[in-house]
C-alpha cells in the first residue's frame, strides 16, 4: 500500500500515521514512512527522537531547471536513498523527512525534489509507503501525491476540518487519486454523522471512525507514540483495525 | 501595529485571530485581518456564516501578481466587511493539483500584502498564517511587528513554537507573546513555562464552547461571548496595546 495521508492542521494526521507504520511493522510488514511537513511532527508519533536535519547534503546534488535548484544525487536509486538514509525506527519502521526549519535560514526546500523522487519511484515488492503531508492543500497542490495509490483524507467533526477535507477531495479528485475518509477525534453520534454525510456528498466512504481519546492527548503532551503510551486505548485500537482494513484492500487488489 | 498570528496546525490560529481582530475594532481601532492560509478559514471564524464563500482570493484573481497594483485599490477590490467593522482580505486559496510552487503564488501574495498594508495611527493589521514556520519567513515581518506564538499543551506544537520563537528573534521580532491554549491543567501551563523560559504567556483553558463554535462554522465571540476561553482570548487585545511598539 501506497498511503497519502492529508487533513487540516490538528485532524490527526501523524498520530494516523506513526500508528499505522508501527502497527504494520509490529505484524512484519516492511514500512517506510516519510515526513512531508517541514514541522516537527511524524518522528514523535512513531516514538523516534526529534532531530531538524532531512536528507544529508551529499545525497542531494544542484540542478538546473529543476523546481527548488536541488534533485536526488544521480547514480543514487530511490531503493538505496531509503538504505543508506532512512532512520531505523521501533519495530524496525523506516523513517524520512525533508526535515524541520528552525532558523530563518535552514531552508528544507533542497530536499523537497529528492524526497519527492525517493517516494515516486522507491517500489521494494511488499513494502508500505507512507507519506504524512504538511497541514492543508499546498503540498498535495504541489504534487507530493503522485506516489501514492491510496489517500487518506482525516477530518475531525469542525466546520473548518470538514470545509478543508471538501477542498482536500477536490484536489485529489484532480490528481485523479483515489481516497477514503477517516473520521478522527469523533466524541459523540452527531460528529461521526457529520462525517458520514461529508463522505456521501464526496461518493466517497469512511474507512475507519477513530473517537477522541483522552489517551492520546496524554501521549502528545508527553512526545511519546501513542501505541506505546496506550497500546490498547479505543483510538489505538480503532487504528489497528484501519491497518487490518487497509492491507485487505491491498489482498483485494493483488 | 502589524501582528502574525503562527503556530503548529490545529492549535486555535485562525479562533485567536478572529476574536483578536474584532476585540481590537471593538476598541476604536481600524482592523485589516488578511488570511495568509491557502485553505482560508477566517472568514469563518469572525462569523461571517455562509457568506464565506463569496469572499474572492486576491491570488486567484490575479496571478501571483498583486505588486502592480496599489495596496489601497487591492484592499477596495477584494476587502470583505467583517463584524465589528474588521476588513478581511484573503490571499490565496488552493483549488486544483499542480506541480508548481506556491512562491509564485499565495505566499508571495502574502508578502506583498502584509508588507506593504498601512499600521500606525489606529490601524492595525491582523495576519492568519499557514500552520508552521514557513509562512512566517514569507510573511517576512519586520523587527516593530509582533508575532503571537499559539501552542496547545502537545509536546509537537510546543516544539513548533520554540522554533518559531527563533526565527522570531533572527527576524529582530521584540513582541512575542505565547498563547498557551486548550490548556487542562498546570501541568500543561508549567510545561508552556518551561518552553519558554522570558516570554508573557496567556493561558487560555480548553472549553466545550469554542469547539461547538468551531464545530458549527460561528465566531466564538457571538455564540459564546461569556466563555472563558473567549474572555482570555480577548484579553490578548489589551496586552498589545500596552505593549510599547504599540501604535
Amino acid at each position: 500500500m501506497r498511503l497519502a495521508v492529508v487533513g487540516k492542521g490538528g485532524a490527526g494526521k501523524s498520530v494516523v500515521s506513526g500508528t499505522l507504520a508501527r502497527v504494520w511493522a509490529q505484524r512484519g510488514d516492511r514500512v517506510l514512512a516519510v515526513d512531508l511537513d517541514a514541522n516537527p511532527g511524524l518522528a514523535l508519533s512513531i516514538g523516534i527522537p526529534l532531530s531538524d536535519e532531512g536528507l544529508p547534503g551529499e545525497a542531494v546534488e544542484a540542478a538546473e531547471a529543476v523546481a527548488y535548484g536541488f534533485r536526488l544525487r544521480s547514480g543514487l536509486t530511490p531503493a538505496e536513498a531509503v538504505d543508506l538514509y532512512a532512520q531505523m525506527g521501533p519495530d524496525e519502521v523506516r523513517f524520512l523527512q525533508i526535515g524541520n526549519i528552525d532558523r530563518a535560514a535552514h531552508s528544507v526546500a533542497r530536499n523537497v525534489v529528492a524526497i519527492r523522487g525517493i517516494l515516486r519511484g522507491f517500489d521494494n515488492p511488499g513494502w508500505h509507503v507512507i507519506g504524512d503531508l504538511e497541514a492543508g492543500p499546498t503540498t498535495p497542490f504541489e504534487g507530493y501525491v503522485k506516489f501514492a495509490n491510496l489517500g487518506l483524507l482525516v477530518v475531525e467533526p469542525s466546520a473548518t476540518s470538514i470545509l478543508a477535507g471538501r477542498r482536500l477531495a477536490a484536489i485529489l479528485r484532480d490528481g485523479k487519486l483515489e481516497y477514503r475518509l477517516v473520521a478522527n477525534q469523533v466524541r459523540d453520534d452527531a460528529g461521526d454523522t457529520e462525517i458520514r454525510d461529508l463522505a456521501e456528498e464526496l461518493g466517497s466512504e469512511v474507512i475507519a471512525t477513530i473517537p477522541y481519546d483522552p489517551a492520546v492527548a496524554d501521549s502528545d503532551r508527553l512526545g511519546l507514540a501513542p501505541i506505546d503510551h496506550s497500546p490498547r486505548s479505543p483510538a489505538i485500537l480503532s487504528i489497528k483495525e484501519l491497518a487490518s482494513t487497509l492491507s485487505a484492500l491491498v489482498g483485494l487488489r493483488r | 501595529m502589524k501582528v502574525l498570528v503562527a503556530g503548529k496546525g490545529g492549535v486555535g490560529k485562525t479562533t485567536l485571530a478572529a476574536v483578536l481582530a474584532r476585540t481590537l475594532a471593538r476598541r476604536g481601532l481600524e482592523v485589516t485581518a488578511v488570511d495568509g492560509d491557502s485553505n482560508p478559514n477566517l472568514a469563518i471564524a469572525l462569523g461571517l456564516g455562509e457568506d464565506y464563500r463569496g469572499v474572492r482570493s486576491i491570488r486567484n484573481e490575479l496571478g501571483g501578481k498583486s505588486d502592480p497594483h496599489p495596496i489601497a485599490e487591492l484592499t477596495r477590490d477584494f476587502g470583505v466587511a467583517a463584524p465589528d467593522g474588521v476588513r478581511l482580505l484573503q490571499t490565496g486559496e488552493v483549488k486544483k493539483p499542480s506541480e508548481g510552487c506556491l512562491c509564485c503564488g499565495s505566499h508571495m501574495t502574502l508578502r506583498d500584502v502584509f508588507g506593504r498594508l498601512e499600521s500606525g495611527a489606529g490601524h492595525w493589521v491582523v495576519a492568519d498564517l499557514e500552520a508552521g514556520v514557513n509562512d512566517v519567513l514569507w510573511a517576512y515581518p519586520q523587527p516593530g511587528d509582533a508575532m503571537i506564538i499559539v501552542t496547545d499543551p502537545s509536546m509537537k506544537s510546543l516544539e513548533v513554537g520554540k522554533r518559531l520563537r527563533h526565527v522570531a528573534a533572527e527576524l529582530g521580532l521584540t513582541t512575542v507573546i505565547v498563547v498557551a491554549n486548550q490548556f487542562e491543567n498546570t501541568g500543561d501551563l508549567d510545561r508552556a513555562a518551561l518552553a519558554f523560559p522570558g516570554l508573557p504567556i496567556v493561558a487560555v483553558p480548553d472549553d466545550a464552547d469554542v469547539r461547538r463554535a468551531d464545530r458549527d462554522g460561528n465566531s466564538p465571540l457571538d455564540s459564546s461571548p461569556d466563555a472563558p476561553a473567549v474572555l482570555a482570548l480577548s484579553e490578548i487585545a489589551d496586552r498589545l496595546l500596552a505593549e510599547p511598539t504599540a501604535a
